[in-house]
């Protein structure tokens, strides 16, 4: 740039590793690498030189300044120290401490993106260049005050001890967010030992997670944790800084002070935390996860293997003395866990997913080219990769079940969208060894149109739910004497005293009875009426699959906690709350602390020391991709099929859905298969058979196992809810009784997701005008 | 069933926080103006019908409940969108450069056909201005989406924002249906508590022929 005629050239250059010369050593006075990267890009004078502008004009010259400064900020930056010397006698190792903090500002040796150069700021930058003389200061560039071996100052690195000048993350939150934004984390360093000529390199390296604390030293084939101190005293050869996350974004402060943390944002939690921000009180809402709905979610295939990682356990224990600055008298810091309920995750392609199809329509929109050209399944998939929706845990909402009534009170369900399962199928094995499938007539209708049943089973099947509706209709004591010493006995047993035929049993349990698995007689009608209650409440089937899959029913909720003012926060390191007298008071998170009165918290964070109630229930889980339905129709449904009429007992169930229910791109179905772990054999047996029989070959396939928790008898501060981990029931009933009691007994006085007053006249009025118009039509 | 109107309209605000997506918001649906600043809390989706054309279009304005404050707007947010407005204030520098990341959570999450469209609100603060007009108008030429400077206190370009967007969708809905027909979805249930009023199996139970 040159001041007389503000003639400037701009050079782009890029570069891979910034390589730094060390100073030469001011005796004593330790070096810290701020400095030198600001001598490094510190602006240069250059006398006599001519200016092209100039030159055309034959003006007379000044000389030029050239400013040096990082445009763009690299994702990792390399800094090499040059630690070789030159002396007549030969090269030398300098051996010069280098003092390098854990956090790097480029913030001065960057160039601003525009110069927006409020007036006195520039003028102030033209003064100093005129003044320029050894010493200049440029606006955007870098900055010397002192000349080039003053002393640099800088308000943003402050330390007690001036060997290591560290930025504490609470304070980069507070109010440095435009600095954060130019912040690099250190993540490994390079020390070479010994001479110019031999020695050893180590390596030092900070671990996995991205705010660990704990460093690594590498030397050979030894790996060690060390302390950082440690890592502070090293020679550096190589610093390897990398820039904070979120990489643009902003992060604003968390609140110092909320009625209720919820720790996790799985259904339960998520159910919780709205029920706690619609009664009024103040939520901050945390998930480690950078995504919602912890075990309860839904994954596109791109994001399926970023989830496998997130299950994998971390063997990594926080540094306890980097957080005891949050400490007030007589409180503790009490280590969080990271229980992980999923295991032995497997996934992958299957050989039939490299079949070549030839795909004639519904190419991806807009590429009509593409028309002809022969692709692979995984070809195609993996393009249209996110309009996968793969439900760790699928359930069904009962039509007229509780979740359904909740979501319709709390008015979530504006946010929602469902499809019917239009397809319920009962498996039958047949004489030849061969599964066959009949669909379970729901209504009235159905029943009589049926032709699975005969005109025998007919009757009786009628005869059957008369009696329920009945049965339920009666009061206590009546009901109570219906099924006199039935009641505690296997509902099978009471069906075989009403005398109905043997295939009618079986499937009645199987279908009409799905909701209970072996129930008492005295569920199992329970069961068989919520059954039927729910047909016809939206259409035939009395079950609602959500679109885009069950991971959307904890993000409606938490919508809705939003709506009434909770934060949410995710992605973010959770490890210590803070304990004082039995009550958790504290959660110390991404380098701020926030108190509270209760913490919710999902299993997963259960304190270290309190080890999982595990139950020996375990849940098993297939999952996969297929091209063509169980059974293909020339439409495509959401299927239910309950294995258990094939073999009494098993509570193996399969759903069947697509596109139609949002969850895969179009031509493309989703086979979930959920049963116990100790019926694993069989679940694998009949998929086998199954898929072997209708001749399918799956393209993908995922499986693992989920474990299951109990929250009794946990030994936790008095002020601490945790949540039920993943159950194997088909529908929401029991998780949202769950989450009532606990909300209740918390908040006594307060009501759980209480029905919502109509705030919207215009919808109001609208419905109105709609539901007249109904009657209308229907009269 | 008739409806009281003819299409239905999915749109969403987004954009940094305190950039005015809720004083837009209510200046569309409700024309009133608030200059505090409150976080959003308590707002859902605002309605507005308008006509275009001779076509009754209901627009469904959905604000982000705060959840762009730490970029946690739930993935459930963007499903159905048919619009998006993205917002910045022109008296913030950060807001601007943050849209083109808000555009590429768009792209991971919306749709693929979901019209966009760029405002720069504030625009009556002038003496604070840090966006300059053009580098909105290069934003949006580099993105393909319409442009407008808009300010909610002063009422300048607010319905028209909205009305084009509308506009736009309308128009390559119709085109789309020329070309393939209806596309609506079929089948889908809405839980609301209106339409709690279906024939359970059991009702007229009593007169059974069996």
């Amino acid at each position: 740039m040159n001041s007389a005629c503000n003639y400037r050239t701009i050079k782009y250059e890029s570069f891979s590793a910034l390589t730094l010369t060390i100073p030469n050593s001011q005796m004593g006075t330790p070096t810290n690498i701020e400095h030198i990267l600001r001598r490094y890009f510190c602006s240069e004078v250059i006398r006599d030189a001519t200016c092209d502008q100039c030159k055309e004009n034959s003006r007379k010259q000044k000389g030029f300044l050239k400013k040096h400064g990082i445009v763009k900020m690299p994702q990792t930056l390399l800094i090499r120290l040059e630690r070789v010397g030159m002396l007549p006698s030969g090269h030398l190792k300098l051996n010069e401490h280098v003092s390098f903090s854990e956090h790097l500002s480029v913030q001065e040796v960057c160039f601003r993106r525009d110069f927006r150069l409020r007036k006195e700021a520039y003028e102030e930058s033209q003064r100093k260049w005129e003044l320029a003389d050894g010493s200049a200061r440029v606006f955007g560039g870098a900055e010397i005050v002192d000349g080039l071996r003053g002393k640099v100052t800088s308000s943003l690195l402050e330390s007690s001890d001036p060997r290591f000048p560290s930025i504490s993350h609470a304070k980069l939150t507070e109010g440095h967010a435009e600095a954060e934004r130019h912040t690099y984390q250190l993540r490994a360093v390079c020390e070479h030992r010994g001479g110019p000529f031999s020695g050893h390199f180590v390596t030092y390296r900070r671990g996995p997670a991205p705010n660990s604390f704990n460093w690594f030293l590498t030397n050979d084939s030894q790996v060690n944790q060390v302390a950082y101190k440690q890592v502070g005293l090293c020679q550096a050869y190589m610093l390897f800084y990398e820039r904070l996350k979120p990489n643009r974004w902003m992060d604003e402060p968390l609140p110092s002070k909320v009625d209720v943390i919820v720790l996790g944002t799985g259904l339960p939690e998520a159910i919780l935390a709205a029920a706690c921000a619609r009664s009024g009180l103040s939520v901050v809402h945390l998930d480690r996860n950078p995504f919602y709905g912890a075990d309860w979610t839904s994954l596109n295939l791109d994001c399926v293997h970023e989830w496998v990682n997130t299950q994998a356990p971390i063997q990594e224990n926080a540094d306890v003395s980097t957080f005891e600055k949050f400490l007030e008298e007589g409180e503790e810091l009490v280590l969080l866990g990271d229980n992980k309920l999923v295991e032995d995750v497997e996934h992958g392609w299957l050989p039939a997913c490299s079949t070549s199809i030839r795909k004639e329509e519904e190419a991806v929109e807009g590429e009509e080219k593409e028309e002809k050209e022969e692709k692979t399944h995984e070809e195609i998939l993996k393009k249209s990769a996110r309009r996968f929706s793969i439900d760790v845990l699928p359930k069904v909402l009962l039509a007229k079940g509780d979740m359904v009534q909740v979501l319709c009170d709390s008015q979530v369900s504006k946010y929602a969208e469902f499809k019917l399962v239009d397809r319920q199928l009962c498996p039958l094995a047949e004489a030849d060894g061969n599964i066959s499938f009949h669909r379970v007539p729901c209504s009235k209708g159905e029943i009589f149109t049926s032709q699975v049943l005969s005109t025998m089973d007919k009757r009786f099947l009628m005869k059957f739910i008369t009696f329920c509706t009945q049965w339920r209709a009666s009061s206590p004591e009546d009901a109570r004497n219906a099924i006199k010493d039935f009641a505690d006995k296997p509902f099978d047993e009471f069906l075989r005293s009403q005398k109905l035929p043997e295939n009618l049993r079986s499937y009645i349990t199987s279908t009409i009875g799905i909701l209970e698995d072996q129930p008492t007689t005295a569920k199992g009608l329970e069961a068989v009426c919520r059954f039927m209650d729910s047909v016809g409440h939206f259409g035939p089937s009395p079950f609602l699959f959500p679109l885009y899959g069950n991971g959307e029913m904890a993000q409606y909720y938490c919508r809705l906690s939003a709506v009434f003012g909770s934060l949410y926060c995710l992605g973010k390191p959770i490890d210590f709350v803070v304990k004082k007298e039995n009550r958790i008071v504290g959660v110390i998170t991404n380098g701020q602390r926030v108190n509270c009165d209760h913490v919710i918290m999902s299993q997963t964070y259960l304190p270290k020391s309190v080890p999982l109630n595990l139950t020996n229930f375990q849940i098993q889980r297939r999952i996969f991709i297929t091209n063509r339905s169980i059974l293909q129709e020339d439409k495509e449904f959401i299927t239910l099929i309950n294995a258990s009429s094939l073999r009494n007992g098993t509570t193996t169930r399969i759903i069947e859905a697509g596109f139609e229910a949002c969850l895969a791109p179009k031509g493309y179905l989703l086979v979930h298969v959920t049963g116990k772990e100790d019926e694993k054999q069989d679940l694998d047996g009949f998929i086998d058979r199954l898929f072997k029989q209708k001749d399918i070959s799956p393209l993908w396939q995922m499986r693992f196992k989920m474990r299951n928790s109990v929250t009794e008898g946990l030994d936790l501060p008095e002020n601490v809810i945790t949540t039920p981990s993943v159950d194997i029931d088909l529908e929401f009933s029991s998780l949202i009784e769950e989450c009532r009691k606990l909300f209740c007994a918390t908040w006594p006085d307060r009501d759980f997701l209480p029905r919502m007053i109509e705030t919207n006249e215009e919808e109001e009025e609208e419905r109105e005008v709609e539901k007249e118009e109904d009657e209308a039509i229907e009269s | 069933m008739a409806k009281t109107y003819d299409y239905l309209f999915k749109l969403l605000l987004i954009g940094d926080s305190g950039v005015g997506k809720t004083c837009v918001l209510f200046r569309f649906s409700d024309d009133s103006f608030n200059n505090s600043f409150i976080s959003t809390i308590g707002i859902d989706f605002k309605i507005r019908t308008i006509e275009l054309d001779g076509k009754r279009i209901k627009l469904q304005i959905w604000d982000t409940a705060g959840q762009e404050r730490f970029r946690t707007i739930t993935t459930a947010y963007y499903r159905g969108a048919m619009g998006i407005i993205l917002v910045y204030d022109i008296t913030n520098e950060r807001s601007f450069e943050n849209i083109k990341n808000w555009i590429r959570n768009i792209e991971e999450h919306a749709a693929q056909d979901v019209e966009r469209m760029i405002i720069g609100n504030k625009c009556d603060i002038e003496e604070r201005r840090e966006v300059s007009r053009e580098r909105g108008e290069q934003l949006a030429i580099e993105y393909g989406t319409k442009f407008m400077e808009t300010s909610a206190k002063a009422n300048l370009n607010v319905d028209d924002a909205f009305f084009t967007l509308a506009r736009d969708i309308k128009s390559k809905m119709e085109r789309n249906e020329m070309r393939s027909g209806s596309t609506v979805a079929t089948g889908r249930v809405a839980v609301g508590s209106s339409s709690q009023n279906k024939k359970s199996f059991f009702s007229n139970w009593s007169c059974s022929i069996l």
